[in-house]
């Protein structure tokens, strides 16, 4: 495989990867271009022993661990910025939806562990299998589907959370008094 | 031991936004000119050393085959991007490896237009597992979320870090107070109060900012935000 055809395949998932190890948007094109110079440099010793996405997860995974350590002795501020990434659909309401449903996402993925973090992602999101997984984080099948259970579980209690502050907000919505000209007090 | 069914395969009702929320994530693609421009900086980047490694060694015959000079035309047809250019001067050459770059079918939209952009294919050499193809009528659920207030609230977090990331905390904090009253308890009110907070300090308002930030802090205690939060609650 070449390394164009990699790219083709894959970029979209590398950048998802990156984004979510903390790789702030501004950084995301140079921490691409890091991850494909290293499958550039590497390739000829892939062996094929793992899933092509599950070699490319630990390499973006080391990528965004240097980038921290560097941002960090050089005191950067990290990016208060996560998923503000606009979408490109060219209907502005469905572009709304997409990026109101990203931005939940993200609000309730930063705040898992981590560790959880990785294996929810990469099972409901990447749709890889346990084994992969696994492979990806270097630990044991019965590792990847326990961190997955205890993610899943605050994954819906979140949803749920989400779901209920919304019902209240638009039962007080509905509840307010109308002004005169026609918009909520 | 069996993989269990995904969160997205599940067909049980309480589980619909935690499918749309899920399904937005893996719809999450970069845009089509942002992966032509990676690729343009990444071939340039490659060809560069490429190039002049052949040219001190008197070896130019091997490195001008039609698919090197077809990935230095692209880069640099592309190189006016906003995200190509000085940084690939900032970065150490790579190792030099004798590579010949071709373009990926969906990177060079000045040449082709790429058709719209999919979730990746998975690679020919991967393994048994096979990324599943949405199920029936996947695509044409009806959207539960979100309300439109909901979107507006995401939009307004979106706006309001767009202007903190572009230095325009004046803007940002102008947006975040004109619309609470409307959005009060809404989904998103941790990560606007954070995003005020941050707004607050950056346009020097480190008092208020401080306030708010150990109001925040009794408030929510556990939340993700709390660690970025607390650097703004110290008295200075």
């Amino acid at each position: 495989m070449t390394l164009a055809e990699i790219y083709d395949q894959h970029v979209d998932f590398v950048w998802r990867c990156l984004r979510r190890q903390g790789v702030p948007p501004d950084d995301a094109a140079d921490a691409i271009q890091e991850v494909f110079l290293a499958v550039h440099r590497t390739l000829k010793t892939f062996e094929g022993r793992s899933a092509l996405p599950t070699w490319l997860f630990t390499i973006c995974r080391s990528v965004a661990r240097d980038r921290r350590e560097r941002a960090h002795r050089r005191h950067e501020v990290p990016s208060a910025e996560r998923l503000g990434d606009v979408d490109e659909r060219a209907d502005a309401s469905a572009r709304l939806e997409h990026n109101a449903r990203l931005s939940l996402l993200e609000t309730i993925l930063s705040a898992m562990e981590p560790d959880l973090r990785d294996v929810f992602v990469l099972y409901e999101i990447e749709d890889m299998t346990g084994e992969e997984i696994g492979q990806a984080l270097s630990v044991p099948l019965g590792t990847v589907y326990s961190r997955l259970q205890v993610a899943r579980a605050a994954f819906k209690r979140e949803v749920v959370r989400i779901e209920a502050a919304e019902a209240r907000a638009e039962e007080r919505i509905e509840g307010r008094p109308m002004t005169r000209a026609g918009g909520r007090a | 031991m069996r993989d269990p069914t995904r969160i997205i395969d599940d067909r049980d009702e309480a589980n619909g936004l935690g499918r749309d929320l899920l399904r937005a994530g893996r719809g999450q693609t970069l845009s089509a000119r942002d992966r032509a421009q990676v690729w343009a900086e990444l071939s340039a980047t490659l060809v560069a050393p490429a190039a002049s490694a052949a040219a001190s060694a008197g070896a130019t015959k091997a490195l001008t085959s039609a698919s090197l000079l077809k990935g230095v035309v692209v880069a640099v047809a592309l190189s006016g991007g906003a995200l190509v250019g000085v940084r690939a001067a900032r970065r150490p050459a790579p190792e030099v490896v004798p590579v010949v770059v071709t373009e990926p079918s969906r990177a060079a939209p000045a040449i082709e237009p790429p058709p719209p952009v999919t979730s990746p294919t998975p690679a020919p050499d991967r393994a048994p597992h096979v990324r599943r193809a949405p199920a029936a009528g996947e695509e044409a659920a009806v959207p539960r979320l979100p309300a439109s207030r909901l979107a507006a609230e995401a939009q307004l977090v979106l706006d309001a870090r767009r202007d903190l990331r572009e230095g325009n905390p004046a803007s940002a904090l102008r947006r975040l107070e004109t619309a609470r009253p409307e959005l009060v308890g809404g989904a998103l009110a941790q990560e606007r109060e954070a995003l005020t907070i941050e707004a607050l300090d950056r346009s020097g308002q480190t008092e208020a900012a401080a306030r708010r930030a150990r109001a925040f802090l009794r408030a929510y205690p556990r939340s993700p935000h709390a660690a970025s939060v607390s650097t703004f609650a110290r008295d200075r």
